[in-house]
């Protein structure tokens, strides 16, 4: 077993109220959670759960409210590089064009400017943008868009990737197309990967583990071992065990809003 | 063609067509010549007018005084009102401060302080220039603070996700991502101070265009001021037309 990256031990969230006699909202408690090194792990949860307020946590962009967070042993402070997001929404800077984009933070942060025109020469080609390096974000489609994230989040080359349901907004078919870049540019990379999605089968094809989250407040329901040897395809969903662990998850949740 | 250029020929016909209803209704004398003088005969006039210049100065002098005015407002506005902007929208607290004396004194037409500030300045330039600046600078500094305030918060995230420290952010994210409320409360602000300064000439003005549209009407040489009104007009389009079209070069990703 690889090492503990990200560990969470009853984890507490609450959102004041919008007067101060209105109750607090708790988005999450008692939240336990611990990701490996290069692991792939994937978070799927009814909607409304504490999800992206989980990742907003580990990226740094909130605080908890109790609990212990932490990564490689010390406490999440604020943003950082390290722990790159990929956004819901393609979040590109609009005036840049793709390789400002792609590159701008390790510009900022001085890099060595020849390793990172390699560096960025590498993975614009490895996603398939390398054509697209001077096109402005308006000029590419939305798939096209989330690769652009993709691609500046392995240039920053981060101990952990966040994705939150980065596909959620694509289309069937580009879904499946960008499924299989990520699981190609995980073999190259062996990046850790936290990803959050309510798509069950999505999370089965890229993920080691699923992690189950309860309704709000968000708790850890289970965490699922995902079987199949990588490297993976979409043939995957042929598969029988693919049909039942899917089926299994899905009733997990189905008991989760049952619930309410 | 295109439908870009087809639209432009319609808006060149539209003007021609204008022209052309006026000639027809000064041909058949449907106005009196006095009031409406013929878009020939004004032509004639203002060809007369470059060759006599107007009240003892060339044309070009009000004109260039004119411009001279505005721009000096203008500048001025932009060159306070853009990083005063830009403070106000990133502190909450200066913005709560500053809210009520800017919500006071916004919604008063300029006009009503132009005795005032010929009380204050004189009747030479420091007036003019200074109700106009006066006017212009409210709306700079409302439009860059809204446009600071208005950049989305997942840019921000991202940006300091990628690492970028607090002064990066701000060079490098909120600038830029303001630069279309920027360019947008520049517009507002260069139409205001053009159009001020008919008014300001009002009081004590011995060139300029507004002289001229006054001065004429005075001595009823309706020619005269209907071309310091037509020179008014041509000259904020053009100045609007300059500067839309550097905001589409510039800002080619607006909206987008």
């Amino acid at each position: 077993m690889n090492a503990e990256l990200i560990v969470a031990r009853g984890l507490r969230k609450a959102y004041p109220g919008r007067s101060e006699s209105d109750p607090p909202t708790l988005a999450l408690e008692a939240f336990d959670l611990r990701v490996a090194e290069h692991e792939v792990a994937c978070i799927v949860g009814p909607s409304g759960c504490g999800k992206t307020t989980l990742l907003n946590l580990i990226a740094g962009f909130e605080k908890p409210t109790g609990g212990e967070l932490t990564m490689r042993g010390r406490p999440i402070g604020g943003p950082g590089p390290e722990r790159s997001v990929v956004f819901q929404q393609p979040a590109l800077f609009p005036w840049l064009n793709v390789w400002d984009n792609v590159t701008l933070g390790p510009r900022m942060r001085s890099f060595d400017a020849e390793k990172l025109r390699q560096a960025a020469e590498r993975v614009l080609a490895s996603i398939g943008l390398e054509g697209f390096k001077a096109h402005f974000p308006y000029q590419l489609s939305g798939g096209m868009r989330q690769r652009v994230q993709i691609a500046r989040v392995l240039v920053a080359s981060p101990d952990v990737i966040l994705m939150d349901e980065p596909f959620g907004s694509l289309d069937a078919q580009t879904r499946i197309i960008m499924h299989e870049v990520l699981l190609r540019l995980w073999t190259e990379h062996r990046p850790t990967i936290f990803f959050i999605t309510h798509d069950v089968e999505e999370a089965l094809i890229l993920g080691d583990h699923v992690y189950v989250m309860s309704r709000r407040p968000g708790r850890l329901k289970a965490k699922i071992e995902v079987p199949f040897a990588r490297p993976r395809g979409y043939q995957l969903i042929a598969d029988p065990a693919f049909a039942t662990l899917r089926a299994q998850i899905v009733g997990m949740l189905r008991e989760e809003w049952e619930a309410k | 063609m295109t439908r870009v250029a087809k639209l432009r020929w319609i808006s060149l016909g539209s003007v021609l067509a204008l022209i052309a209803v006026w000639s027809v209704v000064t041909w058949l004398d449907l106005a009196r010549p006095d009031a409406l003088p013929s878009p020939r005969k004004l032509f004639q006039a203002f060809i007369a007018m470059i060759g006599e210049g107007y009240g003892g100065s060339p044309l070009l002098k009000h004109v260039g005084m004119s411009v001279m005015r505005a721009l000096s407002g203008f500048v001025a506005a932009v060159v306070l009102g853009v990083p005063f902007g830009i403070l106000i929208g990133r502190h909450p607290v200066l913005s709560a401060a500053v809210a009520p004396i800017i919500g006071f004194f916004r919604p008063i037409p300029p006009i009503a302080f132009l005795t005032l500030f010929v009380f204050y300045f004189g009747i030479g330039e420091a007036s003019k220039i200074g109700l106009i600046f006066m006017a212009a600078f409210w709306y700079v500094v409302l439009n860059c603070a809204d446009g600071v305030r208005g950049v989305p918060e997942l840019l921000i995230r991202a940006a300091e996700n990628a690492g970028l420290t607090k002064r990066q952010l701000f060079f490098h994210i909120i600038i830029p991502a303001s630069m279309p409320a920027i360019m947008t409360a520049l517009r507002a602000a260069s139409a205001i101070s053009w159009t001020l300064v008919v008014a300001s000439e009002l009081l004590g003005a011995q060139a300029g265009l507004g002289f001229i549209i006054l001065d004429a009407a005075q001595y009823f040489n309706i020619p005269a001021t209907f071309i310091g009104i037509i020179l008014i007009g041509s000259i904020g389009l053009m100045w609007e037309l300059a500067l839309s079209s550097l905001q589409r070069h510039v800002l080619h990703w607006q909206g987008r």
